[in-house]
């Protein structure tokens, strides 16, 4: 995984001191979730319970999701393929997740595809040694999905029965959005738990931000929202609040020369992809979708629903910046808040703007 | 006698322990069957209610989806936003405030599993069995002996309604085939057994309110809860006393607050030791406050030792243990200067096949395995796995120790339990 971002903690109280944010990390999704809650918001036992419950989320979607445990719903759904077991019930998030997916994949021309399992494994991407026992779980690889079964019969979602059926050989891969969606699923639990202000980011790559450090009415510059970097030190720096970021960059994950992000439409890694590419929207499954098709389509994709601003660096170290609108773009609202690009200053920002 | 055969193949006891092993072979080739979600074939739906929406609950639900012939028609909890959590992301249950209001109007119900905190099993279940329903009853089974003791004899009185507790060990499938190993020649005499469990948390839980939050962390009161001893090592020790088919007789602990210094009593740091006879001794330890090793438990013998870790079990032999038939195929892992025989269903297969790379996990959580028993129980009229008088034992044990923790005393548990079977 290519580093995605760098929260800009140092315009933070020191660590250990008394102001500083209660920081607690876990391991997830092959990589590290941390949180960072503001004390003015709680007592110190609350908060530390509060990003407990917020952790053991995100392990509990990566439980469902995940393409490398054995035990996970994404493998039970594979092998009752394999199997051709029928359909396989699906917990609703998960069942609206898919449904989100493919809805996703029509709305993007097929530049993103949840179903993209087999050709990573075609690729020689799914060879760690815990994917290939999850792989010995599931049964040999698929070498039985017709080439002339359309897509639109890969993935049978039944709404009435929340019931998942796949055609057998088809393999999915939430690589691309699992790390959004538990965020997703993390701020409906924050919401619930009354946490108002927070940045919680799954590898870096991954963000999301409510609010700002401070207190709700402070004058303090970091008030704006959350400061992170894009590719690390010396990178674009942006403002989050209420807001996700998807960082996607093809440096992660390699086998030989192929690359991890597949261009579902040539069924191979997306060609001459650009170095990194950034998207920031209400949800971080969004910023997901939108961050993949940002790389396969190199930045140019025509249809990216409002609200979902997007940049891409063609090469490391150069600014993320958007194809579409090289100065200044300001989208129509979106429920909730309006976000703002602020291309003509420097560093770039988006900022809430209720 | 041919120098071509080695010697101990002509020693009965040895040719016993092939045809044991190749039992044990066959055994371990159960992988297809658990690879594949089992259903209940041939069974009506089995018309399954939740009572007790928290987060083992959601696991609960995750894992009854998976099986084909089982339908969750009802989710109850008291709380209602957590109840109708539960029922959002399943198809088609209803949701219930009050379990007697759902026994009331769903007389649909087959069979009910109670995953409400511990404190809270009694009533539930007594009022499911009263009801003519099926009850899962999540472990450990209740926190006084007097609750416990009134969920066996309602289970008792509800003749051949299936009353399963969820000590899960006994239906994991490494830990079945595992205790095949433990049972024959493999192990030998036992010398010794340990278990542990380390995770890094305050086992607090945050509410949406001063109320729910009050009820969410039960765990900390030691007016409700058995502490690490009842809520976590109770499962261990049920997998002790299931593989040493004995209970033990004495129990001694300690505990204390080391880390998490928020005001509670309940000690985030345990210590045990249970004592069977012959001096065979069970080391217990559990803590809130690191999480390195995780959770296992290991059987000493003078053949081979067994660890075992929930998904995944090893056996590590000693070199002068013999060599045994099955060993061709065996899976080997490295742990520092031990190497240990990976313990997996369908390994045969799978190192014939020349894919098995390394330790491969069961299929499923644990969980799944267990409820899948209680629901083929209910389906096909056979015995729970784990019966509520099997589990009142386990459940009196982990009393027993929690009180020897929170008190650093010795506690020697009720002779009518100690001189009985597990089971």
């Amino acid at each position: 995984m290519a580093p995605g971002c760098q929260s800009d903690l140092s315009t933070l109280p020191p660590a250990g001191g008394h102001d500083a944010p209660l920081l607690h990390a876990t391991m997830a999704m092959g990589t590290r979730f941390e949180i960072a809650l503001p004390r003015w918001q709680a007592s110190q036992p609350r908060l530390q319970s509060v990003a407990e419950v917020v952790m053991d989320d995100i392990r509990h979607w990566h439980e469902v999701l995940s393409g490398f445990a054995p035990d996970s719903w994404l493998n039970h759904l594979h092998r009752a393929a394999v199997g051709r077991a029928g359909p396989v019930r699906a917990d609703r998030a998960v069942f609206d997740l898919l449904a989100r997916c493919e809805a996703a994949r029509v709305a993007s021309g097929g530049c993103f595809d949840i179903a993209v399992g087999h050709l990573m494994a075609r690729h020689g991407l799914r060879s760690s040694a815990s994917e290939a026992i999850a792989d010995q779980t599931v049964g040999d690889p698929p070498a039985d999905l017709p080439a002339d079964l359309p897509r639109e019969r890969w993935i049978t979602l039944d709404p009435d029965r929340l019931t998942v059926l796949l055609a057998p050989g088809v393999r999915l891969d939430f690589g691309a959005v699992a790390k959004g969606f538990a965020l997703d699923m993390a701020r409906s639990t924050l919401a619930d738990l009354g946490i108002a202000s927070c940045l919680l980011h799954g590898g870096t790559s991954s963000v999301l931000a409510l609010g700002s450090p401070t207190p709700p009415g402070s004058a303090a510059p970091r008030a704006a929202g959350w400061a992170v970097t894009l590719g690390g030190p010396g990178g674009r720096r942006l403002l989050l609040h209420n807001a996700s970021l998807s960082v996607s960059a093809p440096s992660g994950r390699t086998a030989g020369s192929a690359h991890h992000i597949m261009d579902p439409r040539l069924g191979r890694p997306a060609d001459r992809p650009p170095a990194l590419a950034a998207t920031v929207a209400d949800s971080g499954l969004q910023a997901e979708i939108w961050s993949t098709v940002a790389i396969v389509s190199q930045g140019r994709h025509p249809a990216t629903p409002v609200g979902v601003l997007v940049a891409v660096a063609d090469a490391p170290g150069d600014s993320p910046h958007n194809r579409h609108h090289p100065r200044d773009i300001h989208p129509p609202p979106v429920p909730g808040h309006v976000l703002r690009w602020r291309a003509d200053n420097d560093p770039l920002t988006w900022v809430d703007e209720p | 006698m041919s120098s071509m055969f080695p010697a101990d193949v002509f020693d009965p006891k040895r040719r016993d322990f092939l045809l044991a092993g190749a039992g044990a072979v066959t055994a371990m080739a159960i992988f297809p069957e658990l690879s594949v979600a089992r259903s209940l074939q041939g069974a009506d739906t089995l018309n399954i209610a939740l009572v007790g929406c928290g987060r083992q609950g959601r696991a609960i639900i995750g894992e009854l989806q998976k099986i084909e012939n089982v339908k969750i028609v009802a989710v109850c909890d008291t709380d209602e936003s957590r109840a109708n959590g539960a029922a959002r992301r399943v198809e088609g249950a209803e949701v219930f405030t009050d379990h007697k209001a759902m026994l009331d109007k769903r007389k649909d119900i087959a069979a009910v599993v109670v995953a409400t905190p511990t404190h809270l099993h009694r009533q539930p279940v007594v009022d499911c069995l009263g009801a003519g329903k099926h009850v899962y009853c999540e472990a450990p089974m209740a926190h006084t002996i007097e609750d416990a003791k009134a969920i066996a004899a309602a289970a008792s009185a509800a003749g051949k309604l299936v009353t399963a507790i969820g000590y899960e060990g006994r239906s994991n499938p490494v830990y079945q085939l595992a205790r095949t190993f433990f049972r024959s020649d493999a192990v030998r005499d036992v010398i010794a057994c340990s278990a542990h469990q380390y995770q890094k948390t305050t086992w607090r839980f945050a509410g949406s309110d001063a109320r729910r939050e009050a009820d969410a962390n039960w765990r900390l009161n030691p007016e409700l809860s058995l502490g690490l001893p009842g809520e976590w090592g109770s499962h261990q020790f049920d997998v002790a006393h299931w593989y040493l088919d004995e209970l033990p007789a004495v129990v001694r602990g300690g505990g204390a607050v080391r880390f998490h210094a928020d005001g509670r009593t309940i000690a985030d740091t345990v210590h045990a030791e249970l004592v069977f006879k012959d001096g065979v001794r069970m080391q217990y330890d559990a803590s809130l406050c690191t999480s390195y090793l995780g959770r296992a438990e290991t059987f000493r013998g003078i053949n081979a030792t067994i660890r075992l870790a929930w998904s995944h079990g090893w056996m590590f032999k000693e070199a002068d243990a013999p060599t045994q038939g099955w060993e061709v195929y065996a899976n080997r892992q490295q742990f520092h200067n031990d190497e240990g025989i990976t313990l997996i269903a369908g390994a045969t297969k799978l190192a014939e096949q020349g894919k098995l790379k390394e330790g491969v996990g069961l299929p499923h959580p644990s969980l799944y395995y267990s409820l899948w028993d209680f629901a083929e129980a209910c389906a096909k009229g056979k015995a729970p796995t784990v019966s509520a008088a099997a589990a009142l034992k386990t459940t009196a044990v982990a009393i027993a120790a929690a009180e020897a923790c929170a008190k650093g005393t010795e506690i020697k548990i009720d002779p009518s339990i100690a001189g009985s079977k597990p089971s």
